[in-house]
């Protein structure tokens, strides 16, 4: 189930923001930060429905994580890279799980903007997400 | 069960209790007493003292034969007759009538033991008359029905093994031997024990016990299709699975099915991993599982104490 959250507010710089998250603590938490940030924010907690709004509708920036049921970030980065690979640019992974230094070079190397262990400051997102609009 | 017999029960011992007496009935015929002498002990145990007659009229059981089944019972020492005229009969509480029983039992097997001596004694003054080179090792067969015989045959096999005993099941085939000595006997074995089995997430169940070392996973491809047990090179006792729900195996020494199990046994052995490294998996799984979650939670942490700040921030810029 998918929700779009702030999309009352206008601004110039207002970013359209995708998360994909299967926890939907985290997917709520980063929303409300995002929207008191003032950027349109669309949240869904299933891997199939991420990729599905991702070929259906243009973001500014796709924050992902790795590790979710049925279908993961892995599968989502696997799919744009083969049907939209323009669109890799958009994509911040943040995930709990342990990634190495060899993983997180392989994806700047298929085109991910960031890659990010949580936890992580919160200006750190931010300025991720904004570093893709500029 | 007679009219009588059925107001009896219902009377005395009530509907509710049918059932129980049914099992107590059967569990009773386990332990040695025929089912009309079981009928008479719960009966006097439940109604207290009675005469010989009022047991045989209130069991429709002949006089004759009451008379017996109360003759056998205080023989066992389970049941005793109170002096007078006439003379009436009582019961020994439950819990000593089977303690009673048990070491009758007990007693009589040590006598059998005593006297399998005097026997082979006896035997070997008999002068032969089977032709010692006729006789032919090595392609035996012998079908074992229930749990008990099977059991005799296993603790003989693993006490005289002398090189190795191999083991190969899934843990619910050897679900049926859980209570026996099955376990301790193999834990007992001073061959080399080598033990393949599937490994349920819950743990061993009906092997528990044995040490992790000595057991490795048996997959998919092979948990329902047989299970056995081999000795050394020279015997095997293969579980038949017939469907009924007593336990039936066939016991060989035919060297060819020996050697050809143990093939079996070796190749499946030789591919499987040791239970213990299953284990250091799901050991790092979990540690993995319980980091990622602590980051997540780290991460809620770091986002709430944002949200609550800029909280307070516009709050106060409200008041001001």
């Amino acid at each position: 189930m998918s929700k779009t959250l702030s999309k009352t507010k206008n601004q110039k710089s207002r970013l359209n923001i995708l998360i994909i998250d299967d926890n939907e603590q985290i997917t709520k938490l980063i929303s409300s930060f995002l929207d008191m940030s003032n950027h349109d924010c669309t949240v869904v907690n299933d891997g199939k429905e991420g990729l599905e709004l991702i070929k259906t509708n243009q973001f500014d920036s796709i924050i992902l994580d790795l590790a979710m049921p049925e279908f993961d970030g892995y599968e989502i980065i696997d799919a744009i890279q083969k049907e939209d690979p323009l669109q890799m640019h958009k994509i911040i992974i943040l995930t709990a799980s342990s990634i190495s230094i060899d993983i997180i070079q392989k994806f700047k190397n298929l085109g991910v903007s960031a890659c990010l262990q949580k936890p992580i400051d919160i200006d750190q997102l931010l300025s991720s997400i904004t570093d893709i609009a500029t | 069960m007679t009219m009588e017999e059925a107001l009896i029960e219902n009377l005395v011992l009530g509907n509710d209790h049918k059932e129980s007496l049914k099992k107590i009935n059967q569990n009773l015929i386990q332990y040695g007493l025929t089912p009309n002498q079981s009928k008479v002990y719960l009966y006097l145990t439940k109604t207290g003292e009675k005469t010989a007659s009022t047991i045989s009229k209130s069991l429709n059981i002949p006089r004759t034969e009451s008379y017996h089944l109360l003759n056998s019972l205080e023989q066992k020492g389970i049941i005793f007759s109170i002096f007078g005229k006439p003379t009436k009969f009582n019961s020994v509480p439950i819990q000593e009538a089977l303690t009673i029983i048990i070491d009758n039992e007990k007693n009589r097997i040590a006598d059998l033991e005593l006297k399998k001596e005097k026997i082979l004694t006896l035997w070997e003054t008999i002068p032969k008359h089977v032709d010692e080179s006729e006789k032919v090792d090595g392609n035996k067969f012998q079908i074992l029905q229930g749990r008990n015989s099977i059991l005799v045959k296993i603790e003989r096999m693993v006490k005289i093994s002398k090189k190795e005993v191999l083991v190969l099941g899934s843990d619910t085939n050897f679900i049926k031997f859980y209570h026996t000595e099955f376990v301790s006997l193999l834990k007992k074995t001073k061959s080399d024990l080598q033990v393949l089995t599937t490994y349920p997430k819950k743990g061993l169940f009906s092997l528990d016990g044995l040490p992790l070392s000595q057991i490795k996973k048996l997959d998919e491809s092979n948990r329902h299709n047989f299970s056995f047990i081999i000795k050394d090179d020279d015997e095997v006792i293969f579980f038949i699975n017939s469907g009924s729900a007593e336990l039936m195996a066939i016991w060989t020494d035919s060297k060819s099915f020996v050697s050809t199990l143990k093939s079996l046994f070796k190749l499946i052995w030789r591919k499987s991993p040791f239970v213990l490294e299953k284990d250091n998996k799901l050991t790092e799984n979990m540690s993995g599982d319980y980091k990622h979650r602590l980051r997540e939670i780290e991460q809620e942490k770091v986002i709430l104490d944002y949200l609550q700040q800029n909280l307070m921030v516009s709050k106060g810029e409200k008041n001001e």
